[in-house]
């Protein structure tokens, strides 16, 4: 852990060491004029840049990643983002200028929160670091409760606490001032398919063989580290792909990780079993029961920092603890491919509207919503497929609505709003997030088609503020791994844009070229596996034999909901009972959903806003930061 | 024809209490749509179907055809009502 502190500005930093395991101490400093640089997370191609920087005459006392950002500080100033390839969140304290810069990586990996008052501005990675600053009070941001209902997370520079903002991925912030706004840039922006040229090549086979080179390099780039790379198997094609190119670039056998389950309708073992076997890996898992699931959600809520629609965060969090206990530090994951490459039903889904809304009366069309979902029991039993399909009929109307692809979810999610309490909805009634949402959309939304819009939207909010945060980095940040993503290099989302939809959509063929463009080196039986959805058990892990934990009877007692006011308590109090007599073998997604939203929100309040956060296993994660004068 | 009158309502009640009991929406007894789509209504999500599906097979000991499971036999309280008089040989079929 290092520290600066000069006249009024403080930075400091908790080090994982994966890069230049002796030499990376930060802050990175130089004194004239006073520059000083914090990083979290890795600089994918920060040798590139030191070369080039040695080239221009700067000298290096070592050959961290700071340093290396501190002289590109100091050579091209804020055009730094634009040149760094990565994770990460980077402050930069410009001691001359007595500016201060925020940045964040392209797809938002790495964490980053401000927050400002009239007499001081604080940054962190966290804001459980927040927390600590003796004027810091606090509250839960009622804009973050109803996007989350919405849209399944934040949008935008939106935090679950009032006054707290994050820095939106792609973007920096330059603050001229402790107490004015800040200056927010947009460095990068996710394009869409009218921005970038398509490449065009003669058949399949050569789509294929460049989607192979270009994947390779990405994994290549991003294994970097000082320390063993081990990666996360899910028993689907997407991380297998990622750990088959990761086996053949590491000397060795590959360590894999998953996560099994004892409920089957969510345990992918023998798929994960199939891959280790196949290729040869050194594979654990960590075996989850429901009561797993209970008995660690609050801490799962204390490092997610924000209000969770799942719990499949969990079990992620109990992996990378295993992980953490076999003294491995970095992981890849699959994250990301069903953004880039169509993987998505919600796809599909828009896919078959469009077609069927063109001839509505064909019976034929409307049937193609059987090949969707194939993970959910309604769509799986045709005995229900007639309601569902009369159901969409009714929305193939909405053919003008510039959100086509997300209103189905979207209308879900404001059926949920039934669980606030009426004072929460009364205020909601002047809140409209769909407009928060549209403040932050490129010019480029509204030209794009229906399945772009909504790939778009999926990468802003699920992508980034669940995939990669609640579910991704926090949960392995909270053990001290670092996750690497080489479907979302950015370099790569440039690729996969800039192929022609045909490859990534075959009809209704999912990731059609990922599937086919490494051929017979993935067994058949992954290839051809259709899209399971990761998730845990939720309500469900609430109400094992009868049995609930202790804090969540207290926190959802009709004492504790009336006080902090946010939910209805009588119909908290029906989805309660519902869990304890549910017979079913499955609980639809609006009961789970209201009920993880709820409890997640009241364990949010109970941690951060009252203060009742720190057990002794907390603590030992949230180390303290001892701060030194330079 | 009293009876029928009689039964029709009480498995119309015991639908709409299992209704508000499960869904939570802002309606109530009074103002819930009985000739409107629960789904389309947004009352429950297409989960609910099962739900409500099971609800009604194990309630009155009835089984519920793949092509009854439609809007048209299913698409609101009312189509319910008739569907489950129907299978317990209260109502003639289509009646």
């Amino acid at each position: 852990m290092g520290g600066y502190v000069r006249g009024r500005a403080a930075l400091g930093n908790a080090r994982l060491r994966i890069v230049d395991l002796e030499g990376g101490i930060q802050p990175a400093v130089s004194h004239d004029p006073e520059v000083v640089v914090v990083l979290n997370g890795e600089i994918f191609n920060y040798l590139d840049l030191r070369e080039w920087l040695i080239a221009r005459g700067y000298r290096f006392r070592t050959r961290s990643e700071v340093e290396t950002l501190l002289r590109l500080y100091q050579e091209i100033g804020e055009d730094m983002f634009r040149r760094i390839d990565g994770q990460f969140a980077i402050a930069i304290w410009d001691g001359k200028r007595n500016k201060l810069i925020l940045g964040r990586d392209r797809v938002g990996i790495r964490p980053l929160f401000w927050y400002q008052n009239s007499e001081m501005l604080a940054f962190a990675s966290e804001i459980k670091a927040l927390y600590e600053v003796p004027s810091i009070r606090l509250r839960l941001d009622r804009r973050s409760l109803i996007q989350t209902f919405r849209f399944w997370t934040t949008v935008g520079d939106t935090a679950a606490f009032e006054g707290v903002h994050q820095v939106p991925p792609a973007h920096y912030l330059v603050f001229e001032s402790v107490t004015k706004a800040p200056r927010l840039e947009r460095y990068w922006e996710w394009p869409f398919p009218g921005d970038v040229e398509c490449i065009n090549l003669a058949n399949d086979d050569e789509y294929f063989e460049r989607f192979v080179q270009e994947l390779s390099e990405s994994v290549d780039r991003q294994r970097m580290a000082d320390v063993p790379v081990a990666s996360y198997v899910s028993g689907g094609i997407d991380s297998t792909v990622i750990a088959m190119c990761l086996g053949d670039l590491v000397p060795g056998t590959l360590r894999t990780y998953s996560v099994t389950f004892e409920d089957p309708e969510y345990d992918e073992s023998g798929a994960q079993r199939l891959v280790a076997d196949h290729f040869g890996f050194e594979h654990s898992s960590v075996h989850i029961r429901p009561a797993d699931v209970s008995e660690h959600f609050r801490q799962v809520v204390f490092h997610a920092e924000t209000p969770l629609f799942r719990t499949a965060p969990a079990p992620l969090f109990l992996l990378s603890k295993q992980v953490h206990e076999d003294g491995i530090k970095v992981v890849t994951t699959g994250e990301g491919a069903d953004e880039i490459l169509l993987g998505y039903d919600l796809f599909r889904e828009v896919a078959i509207r469009k077609f069927w809304a063109r001839q509505p009366e064909s019976k034929w069309r409307g049937s193609l919503f059987r090949r969707l979902y194939a993970y959910l029991p309604q769509y799986r039993d045709p005995r229900y497929l007639n309601l569902l399909l009369d159901f969409y009929k009714g929305t193939l109307r909405d053919n003008d609505d510039p959100h086509y692809g997300m209103a189905v979810r979207w209308n879900n999610g404001k059926a949920l709003e039934v669980f606030l309490s009426p004072d929460m909805r009364d205020w909601a009634t002047s809140y409209d997030p769909i407009e928060e949402l549209e403040r932050w959309l490129p010019t480029g939304y509204t030209e794009a088609d229906d399945i772009a819009r909504a790939q778009y939207i999926e990468m802003q909010t699920l992508l980034a503020n669940y995939l990669l945060s609640s579910q991704g980095d926090r949960m392995s940040m909270a053990h001290a791994v670092e996750g690497r993503y080489p479907y979302i290099d950015h370099h790569f989302i440039e690729f996969a844009a800039s192929l022609p939809r045909r490859v990534k959509l075959r009809g209704l063929r999912d990731k059609f070229i990922l599937r086919h463009a490494f051929g017979d080196r993935i067994p058949q039986e992954v290839r051809s596996r259709p899209k399971v959805a990761y998730q845990a058990p939720d309500l469900k892990a609430f109400f094992v034999d009868g049995e609930t934990p202790d804090y969540v009877e207290e926190l959802l007692s009709p004492e504790r909901l009336a006080d902090v006011g946010l939910f209805d308590t009588q119909r908290v109090n029906q989805l309660v009972r519902k869990g304890r007599e549910f017979k079913l073998a499955r609980v639809g997604m609006r009961d789970n959903m209201a009920f993880i939203l709820v409890l997640s929100t009241m364990l949010l309040d109970d941690i951060f806003v009252r203060g009742n956060r720190l057990s002794s296993v907390e603590r030992s994660s949230a180390p303290e930061l001892e701060l030194v004068e330079v | 024809m009293a009876d029928r009158e009689q039964t029709f309502e009480s498995v119309r009640d015991e639908l709409i209490d299992f209704v508000l009991e499960n869904f939570p929406s802002d309606c109530t007894a009074d103002n819930l749509p009985l000739n409107e789509s629960l789904l389309e209504l947004g009352i429950i999500d297409s989960m609910g179907v099962i739900e409500l599906v099971e609800f009604l097979e194990s309630k009155w000991s009835i089984r519920i055809d793949e092509s009854e499971i439609t809007h048209e036999r299913m698409g609101g309280i009312t189509k319910m009502t008739n569907l489950v008089l129907e299978k317990i040989g209260v109502l003639q079929a289509g009646g």
